[in-house]
């Protein structure tokens, strides 16, 4: 399908889905959902990924890169949700099980699964997550209230839309997830 | 002439020169506000306190015509501040003038080591006094002195204009106030554009400069803080209640919409206006002649920016300041300057951001890594091929690398270190401010003030230090009258000495006053349930009790008659940057803090070792001997496992098990025993694997609190390896026993 006009070059998006599309042997394109409306609806670029059955995503804005398996260092005395840390490029990041973290279960650690490095605009964290599933596009007015995805607290959603499949993608703020603080005791 | 070493004038000068700087900017604001009439009195008190530490530190140093110079300005300065002498075009040349004598002075000491006796100085310094003793002000200043001539006679009923009488403020409030306090008090009173107000204000103990930080900086762009006095009403437990005066630019509801959010009142201070009939007055020369006066100069400033000031932050790395900006208003000024004083910079030294040299020890940690792998590959090699031909030369090489590599970390580490030096005399200043306004006397003596930290661990253990001082100073040494009838002298001591040790650098805070009462902080121990009614405790382990969270709080002070609040935050904060603290106390006689700190925390060397699966790395500074466990040597102690070695004996702890990880209930093969200062811990290891240079990384602000690590070090292999905070780990174990 074509892009919407407003594309924009950017760089690091391409990288980004360069890696997905070797990393899955598809055309990721094939998955992306043009929902916009004639150009003018600004559109919301979302990495969808799996946990368990729902699928969930992280604006692109915000996704740094995505981590193939790779053993993760156990961190005692973190939070319940804090699966330890890796290291990557010299930096010491934090990587967190998203499906605790949200509260609905726990990380699978099976084939495929991945760590997304998401940017909060001060410290990148990990967010370990089943499979990637792929880059979905929504056009902001289409997206839906988080009324129904009840077993997630609101304020970690950011709104709702649909995939090419008609599967229901909810979107996360990144931010709310990554703003947690160990204490001094 | 007297001459003195580069080194000490290069001292001199690296602090001077940013007086100097400071000063500058601020003159140029002044030179702004005064062209509109409205002479900041912030920026003059900024110039006024810069000639005072420049005169400080010049009489420190001996360079008596500067000290001379720069004291006759801070007079100069001090009149302006307090509304005897106007800021007219003379009195601001004479400053700008000043400022220049003051850098040729110091252009001298580096070219020629040392200052000659100059006549013009005495001439300039003549000056200087002829303006102090006031010569008549051009343009009016704020408070309108003139003299309101007689007017025939007509009558009318106005409002009396607010004077003194009409400030809402007690006697005994007025009596406390400062000369100064008390003329910015009159000056605005009568300036019609400023509005005075009281801002009641609880605040919280625990954060009580945060808040007051805050409290300021909401004020601060909109008024001027004329005192903060502490205030009657309610005193809850927890909280101080100030009563602020302030100057207000805006009105007292728009102030209060501001501050609301702060939870503080504003009250006006103005009585009711009065009504009366008075002669008519003619209107008083109000600032309008004064814009008229300066319009030419208006023109030239328009061009000039607000420059950002000194102040006693790290100023932006080495970017070229914004002078350049205002270069078209320079020209009425060059004349000033005397032609062979150039802009360029005399301190042979170099501010650098902090994060640049972070990249740096980054950089260099990631070339030990690779070194590391060299080495690994080199050992291959050699296993296979034997020691001769390309894998020998391979070998001398790799050694050479190894060389340069750590003379590369050496001096990298190097540039981090600054001598304690720098932060003493912020301490003295401490210690002034803290002594202003009470009875006691105190010298600050200092020790070693040379010896060198990373500059990180200074500006970390600063706080602390203030903190351990104000103890000492408020709580410590008694009164001048008490100590004379004890047989001390009246002024008390606080001696500072910080030396190095091998890895660690040991700053200890001693003074010679009332000591702590042992026998007290038992009783209180006992009475929290902390240690036994009948048991021995040695001084020691008593005293280590005081750092315990809950120990000290404010209602106990004056039972312990020794320290104040937060002793618990003390440990945590000296802990935080993996060092240690201990008290030392002789009743009468005073009492020594000592703390105790790593040289550097960003590379260091490593014992690898495994327990419980996982692998973790010591750092080896704090390992004193590794051991192989034997049955006979393992002891227990009310249920703990120990460990006998020699003569001590030990707490054995299993690493595993104290960090919850699943740990095999077993005597662990090997111990590996830590220590810092006196304290010992054994850690019962499964395995020791090497030993190695590591890059410690930090675990990010979100997770750095974990209790017992200090961060996390890559192997190289995509292995990550957590570092265990040794000091932090002793405290957990001891505090647990």
């Amino acid at each position: 399908m074509a892009m919407a006009e407003q594309e924009e070059h950017n760089p690091w998006r391409d990288r980004l889905l360069a890696m997905l599309a070797e990393d899955s042997g598809e055309d990721v394109f094939s998955q992306t959902h043009l929902a916009a409306k004639a150009g003018g609806d600004s559109l919301v670029e979302v990495l969808a990924f799996r946990l368990g059955a729902e699928t969930f995503g992280f604006n692109i804005l915000s996704v740094s890169e995505i981590l193939r398996p790779r053993p993760i260092t156990i961190l005692p005395r973190a939070p319940e949700f804090i699966l330890g840390v890796v290291s990557l490029r010299g930096t010491v990041l934090a990587v967190a099980d998203t499906a605790s973290r949200l509260g609905i279960g726990s990380f699978e650690r099976g084939k495929g699964h991945r760590v997304i490095i998401v940017n909060d605009g001060e410290e990148k964290m990990g967010f370990a997550v089943d499979s990637v599933v792929g880059v979905v596009r929504f056009a902001k007015s289409e997206m839906e209230s988080t009324e129904f995805v009840a077993s997630v607290d609101p304020s970690y959603l950011v709104g709702i839309g649909y995939d090419t499949k008609r599967q229901l993608v909810a979107l996360l703020n990144t931010e709310k997830l990554c703003d947690f603080k160990l204490e001094a005791k | 002439m007297k001459q003195v070493n580069q080194a000490t004038i290069q001292e001199y000068l690296s602090e001077a020169e940013e007086i100097l700087d400071s000063v500058a900017d601020e003159l140029i604001n002044l030179e702004q506000s005064a062209a509109e009439g409205d002479t900041d009195p912030e920026v003059v008190n900024a110039i006024f306190r810069g000639a005072h530490s420049l005169k400080g530190i010049s009489a420190m140093f001996g360079f008596d015509d500067i000290t001379e110079v720069a004291h006759k300005l801070e007079n100069l300065l001090d009149a302006i501040r307090m509304g005897k002498v106007g800021c007219d075009r003379p009195v601001l040349d004479i400053l700008f003038e000043g400022l220049d004598v003051i850098k040729g002075l110091c252009a001298q000491l580096v070219e020629k080591g040392g200052l000659e006796h100059d006549p013009t100085i005495k001439i300039f310094v003549d000056r200087i006094l002829a303006a102090v003793e006031g010569r008549p002000s051009a343009v009016p200043s704020e408070e309108g002195e003139e003299t309101v001539p007689e007017s025939p006679e007509e009558e009318e009923v106005v409002e009396e204009p607010p004077s003194m009488e009409s400030l809402l403020l007690s006697e005994e409030t007025m009596r406390v106030l400062t000369d100064y306090e008390l003329h910015r008090l009159e000056a605005t009173v009568k300036d019609p554009r400023k509005n005075l107000a009281s801002v009641f204000v609880g605040l919280s103990l625990l954060s009580l400069d945060t808040e007051m930080e805050a409290v300021s900086n909401v004020i601060k762009p909109v008024g001027e803080i004329i005192s903060t006095l502490p205030a009657a009403g309610d005193i809850k437990p927890d909280e101080l209640d100030f009563e602020l005066l302030v100057a207000f630019k805006i009105g007292l509801a728009e102030a209060a919409d501001k501050l609301a959010p702060l939870n503080a009142r504003v009250e006006s201070l103005l009585k009711p206006a009065k009504k009366k009939a008075v002669k008519k007055p003619p209107t008083p020369p109000k600032s309008a002649p004064a814009k008229e006066d300066t319009s030419e100069l208006d023109d030239l400033f328009k061009v000039a920016k607000k420059p950002p000031s000194g102040g006693e932050k790290e100023p932006p790395g080495y970017e070229s300041p914004p002078r350049t900006e205002g270069a078209p208003k320079r020209e009425p000024e060059k004349e000033r300057l005397q032609p062979d004083t150039d802009l360029r910079s005399m301190a042979k030294t170099i501010r650098v951001d902090l994060p640049k040299l972070d990249l740096l020890m980054n950089l260099v940690g990631e070339l030990v890594l690779t070194k590391g792998r060299f080495l690994a590959i080199n050992e291959r090699l050699r296993n296979e091929y034997g020691f001769t031909g390309e894998v020998l030369e391979m070998s001398k090489a790799q050694k050479e690398l190894e060389r340069r590599l750590g003379e590369l970390q050496l001096a990298v580490m190097d540039v981090r270190m600054v001598p304690m030096g720098q932060l003493f005399s912020k301490l003295n200043r401490v210690v002034r401010k803290i002594l202003h306004g009470s009875q006691k006397k105190v010298n600050l003596d200092i020790v070693g003030s040379d010896t060198q930290l990373d500059k990180l661990i200074v500006e970390d253990i600063s706080d602390p230090l203030i903190h351990v001082i104000r103890n000492s100073v408020d709580h410590g040494i008694e009164m001048p009258d008490d100590r004379v009838i004890s047989g001390k002298p009246p002024h008390g001591t606080v001696l500072i000495s910080a030396s190095q040790q091998g890895n660690y650098v040991t700053i200890e805070v001693a003074d010679d006053g009332a000591g702590m009462d042992v026998d007290r902080i038992r009783a209180k121990a006992t009475k929290l349930g902390l240690i036994k009614p009948d048991e021995d405790y040695d001084k020691k382990k008593l005293l280590d009790l005081v750092f315990l969270p809950g120990f000290s709080t404010k209602d106990q002070v004056s039972e312990l008659s020794g320290r104040g609040v937060g002793m618990d935050v003390l440990r945590k904060n000296v802990a935080n940057i993996s060092g240690m603290i201990e008290l030392d106390t002789e009743r009468g006689k005073g009492t020594t803090v000592k703390i105790i700190l790593p040289i550097t925390l960003a590379i260091i060397q490593a014992l690898l070792i495994e327990t419980s699966g996982e692998h973790f790395a010591i750092p080896l500074n704090t390992v004193l001997e590794t051991v192989v466990v034997e049955e006979e040597h393992l002891r227990s102690l009310e249920g703990r496992p120990m460990l006998r070695l020699r003569e001590r004996t030990l707490p054995l702890v299993e690493i595993g098990s104290l960090f919850g990880l699943n740990a095999e209930k077993r005597r662990p093969p090997f111990a590996v025993i830590v220590g810092i200062a006196e304290k010992r811990v054994a850690f019962g290891v499964d395995a020791l694997l090497t030993q190695r240079d590591v890059v410690i990384k930090s675990l990010g602000t979100r997770l750095m609190n974990v209790r017992g690590i200090s961060g996390a070090t890559d192997l190289g292999d995509n292995r990550t390896v957590l570092i265990l905070d040794v000091a932090e780990m002793i405290e957990e174990v001891y505090e647990t026993m």
